[in-house]
């Protein structure tokens, strides 16, 4: 009978439960030169060590997200943009300062002594010269199998049963967001002017097929937990910069403050920032961007290709009007738990008036959101605000419901 | 995995386990050499300095350890910026690997 088991894994419980992907722990080969990584892999792989390859520092950290990697083998110099960087160095550190026991074995064409013993240091299980002696890899691969295992085998049951969870649970977000990445759409809200109803831009706001993540706020929690944010982003301005040519007036783009650096923001090849002037980029949990030398200086940068920035939810949760000040934003969007009901509230009007009255000495646009009647639409642009959007206005469309 | 130099052939037999990957790589490699000699009147040495080192790196790794001391010297030319000394080293790895000749341990034992 107990033949008829699968052999015991690694990590003692039995999972047949867990995706293919996750029952084998694996060796990660790391290397940007393609013919030294099929080399490693095939010198492991002789010896029936399972191996996934990425060729990058990037793709290694997205591997070693959706795997679990017992050991990475891993280049000391890869091209990190336009340079040469110690990325195999600077995996490793990052992997201890995580407190993770991956092991990790370097491999370099260049040995360096000041290299070997930082890499000792940071718990190195080896670091071999180029061309690598296929023994010494498996000799080297092997011992930190075993260091990784024996960590493990310290832990209590409890212990193993929550990392395999939690490894499960990483897998299945990984193959959710794959799925919802795949059929990804974008829906657009019209911002209309508030006096003449004439449409002034659209707010993009993301979609997906998906039945795993339904709605919005299910994918940016799916792409935060699995590290994939960034991933998310791009897919979404890649989306939004194909069909900007469709749309009438100005897109509102919803940022992450972190979002900010998108190379996808200022690369000419990706496209986005030739079409800049159209494009305002909302941006939300302003409390991030008061950080010493945080994204104001981003903010400059992406203001002089022509870009537009708006202050979204003003209002609602941590965003004082003091930020207003230093953030100098192009448009500002009223939070919509202030219009609610503004016509008959005279304590909503006070407030939505000191904000006109602070913005529009500055030139700052006003979005008022979230309005659903005609009497709340009216009461905003006597107040003065320049512009409106919500459900009464325009619900969120398809590109071709709404394209010019 | 073992070679051997006969005039101006050189045989190399590799393990069985890379047995399907030497040939791509030398073709592969071929080309590279190429691609680096147009570096060279472009003035890149930057990229032929890389190009030189993965190849020190993978050379002896598919069982051509001459190829890596031919990449060695082409790397040491490259970080010199030796424009005569790169041609020279271009020339000479092309010229080994158009040497080379893949021999199955069958033909080995014969």
């Amino acid at each position: 009978m107990r033949d008829l088991l699968p052999p015991t894994p690694a990590y003692g419980i039995r999972r047949s439960w867990l995706p293919d992907a996750v029952r084998s722990p694996c060796v990660l080969i790391v290397d940007d030169d393609p013919d030294a990584a099929l080399l490693l892999s095939r010198s492991l792989q002789r010896h029936h060590i399972r191996t996934e390859v990425a060729g990058s520092y990037l793709e290694a950290k997205r591997a070693m997200a959706r795997y679990p990697i017992e050991v990475v083998v891993c280049d000391v110099w890869m091209p990190d943009g336009e340079t040469h960087s110690r990325a195999g160095i600077a995996l490793l550190r990052e992997l201890r300062e995580q407190g993770s026991n991956t092991a990790v074995v370097l491999v370099t064409g260049t040995p360096e002594l000041t290299v070997a013993s930082v890499a000792l240091e940071l718990e190195a299980t080896a670091y071999l010269p180029k061309p690598v002696e296929p023994d010494a890899l498996v000799g080297a691969v092997r011992r930190g199998q075993r260091r990784v295992r024996e960590r493990a085998d310290g832990n209590t049951i409890a212990q193993r049963f929550l990392a395999e969870k939690e490894l499960a649970s990483r897998c299945r977000h990984n193959a959710a967001l794959d799925g919802a990445l795949g059929s990804l759409w974008m829906a657009y809200q019209p911002i209309v002017d508030s006096r003449t109803g004439d449409v002034a831009g659209h707010e993009a706001l993301v979609r997906s097929h998906s039945r795993d993540l339904p709605h919005p706020g299910a994918l940016f929690d799916c792409a935060e937990r699995t590290e994939r944010r960034t991933e998310l982003n791009r897919a979404i301005l890649g989306q939004v910069c194909r069909d900007l040519p469709s749309l009438v007036g100005d897109v509102f783009i919803n940022l992450h403050p972190d979002d900010l650096l998108s190379p996808e923001l200022t690369s000419p090849t990706f496209g986005l920032v030739h079409q800049a002037t159209r494009c305002v980029l909302e941006v939300t949990e302003m409390s991030r961007l008061d950080a010493p030398g945080g994204a104001q200086q981003h903010l400059r940068n992406l203001r002089s290709l022509g870009y537009r920035i708006a202050i979204d939810d003003l209002g609602a949760g941590f965003s004082a009007l003091s930020r207003l000040a230093a953030l100098e934003p192009d448009v500002v969007k009223i939070d919509m738990s202030l219009i609610r009901n503004i016509n008959a509230l005279p304590r909503l009007q006070r407030v939505v008036g000191a904000i006109v009255s602070l913005c529009e000495p500055e030139g700052v646009a006003l979005v008022a959101e979230g309005i659903e009647t005609e009497a709340e639409l009216e009461c905003v642009a006597d107040l003065g605000c320049s512009h409106a959007q919500g459900f009464f206005l325009g619900r969120p469309a398809p590109l071709a419901e709404v394209s010019a | 995995m073992s070679g051997r130099a006969d005039g101006d052939v050189f045989e190399v037999t590799p393990d069985p386990w890379l047995s399907d990957i030497v040939e791509p790589y030398i073709d592969m490699v071929r080309l590279r050499v190429l691609d680096a000699a147009a570096l060279l009147v472009k003035g890149d040495f930057r990229s032929i300095r890389r190009f030189a080192h993965n190849t020190k790196g993978t050379g002896g790794g598919y069982g051509l350890p001459e190829l890596t001391r031919r990449a060695t010297e082409l790397e040491r030319a490259a970080i010199a910026a030796d424009v005569v000394a790169v041609d020279r080293a271009l020339a000479s790895m092309d010229a080994y690997l158009a040497a080379v000749r893949i021999v199955s341990p069958d033909q080995t034992a014969a």
